[in-house]
């Protein structure tokens, strides 16, 4: 590993780890913290949800163990972190298991992914998820 | 395994591995080029070709069928456009060589281009890791076209179309750098904005 590799995942896992902290112990939905979490510029400037609305809220229920929760806020969220994980390793590994990450990144991989979420765009401002 | 270019009587192939370049009947006339190189050389100032070279039967070059160089034949990058400091390949000698007999390569029909200084034709970064975070995470919509450049990109990759792959390669990191920068702009506004009115709880 390169210096500027270990810099750039050391920041990371910090950024991380302050992240699990604070959601942790703040519930984003309480009314008296909410104004301290940010908001989504999207939802308000269309009034509309966007894929990654509830995100915050379904951090904070994940960690506290209700996975009900955390897919009430965001389902998309419950999918999304295992897959960003998976293609992290892959991408890690892709010496030893370049068929992984060939399949990860094969252009009907992405497209099944940008379908995916532009699906749950708009079905969860038709349905209110 | 390191991926040469080479120009051997005027015409020019790649990239293709050592063990490609001594099927193809070539001699100390020829140039080539490989990543890290600022120009092309003469093949005998290579070190390890000089060898593959000096181990080739003189008269003799043994000649891969059809069926073989397919399959051994790398997929061939053509780049759209030809960078102003390609090096002026005048120099090669395109007199036929007594001795090296020359073989009509059966892909000879699809030439690339490849300027030196160009690295090898790798896929170029798709970012679409960080086009997944950006969109869960930090501003949507520009994440989502990283998304669509990632795709994009693999798809020209896979097309053989470099120069496009690279552009929306380049196209799909500032959509995700465009997510970032929104997504700080917005998350300290907003928190200063809801503390300002107090307002009720929407959105994320």
């Amino acid at each position: 590993m390169s210096t500027k590799r270990i810099v750039l995942v050391t920041l990371a896992a910090l950024i991380v780890l302050i992240g699990v902290v604070v959601y942790f112990n703040f519930d984003p939905s309480n009314p008296t913290l909410s104004k301290f979490f940010p908001k989504c510029p999207f939802y308000s400037l269309l009034g509309l949800k966007c894929p990654g609305c509830g995100t915050q809220r379904a951090i904070h229920a994940m960690l506290n163990g209700d996975l009900a929760g955390a897919a009430h806020y965001n389902a998309l969220l419950l999918v999304a972190l295992p897959l960003i994980g998976l293609y992290l390793l892959a991408d890690v590994l892709k010496k030893r298991w370049p068929g992984l990450n060939n399949a990860l990144n094969h252009p009907v991989s992405i497209g099944i992914l940008l379908v995916t979420v532009v699906a749950w765009l708009v079905l969860r401002n038709i349905f209110g998820w | 395994m390191r991926q040469y270019w080479i120009n051997f009587k005027g015409k020019q192939e790649g990239p293709m591995s050592i063990e490609q370049m001594a099927q193809m009947g070539i001699d100390e006339s020829a140039y080539v080029w490989h990543s890290g190189l600022p120009d092309w050389v003469k093949i005998t100032s290579v070190p390890e070709l000089k060898d593959m070279l000096a181990g080739l039967p003189s008269a003799d070059v043994p000649q891969a069928t059809e069926a073989e160089y397919d399959a051994q034949q790398a997929p061939v990058e053509i780049e759209e456009n030809v960078p102003d400091e390609v090096p002026s390949l005048d120099v090669v000698d395109n007199s036929p060589a007594p001795g090296a007999p020359y073989i009509q390569q059966p892909y000879a029909a699809a030439e690339p281009v490849v300027a030196p200084g160009e690295p090898a034709p790798e896929c170029p970064p798709t970012n679409l890791v960080w086009a997944i975070i950006a969109t869960i995470l930090c501003c949507s919509i520009p994440g989502i076209v990283g998304i669509v450049f990632a795709f994009l990109t693999k798809k020209y990759y896979r097309e053989g179309d470099l120069a496009k792959a690279r552009r929306m390669s380049d196209y799909g990191a500032w959509a995700v750098i465009a997510s970032i920068i929104l997504g700080l702009i917005s998350m300290p506004l907003s928190c200063a904005v809801q503390m300002a009115s107090m307002g009720s709880s929407f959105g994320m």
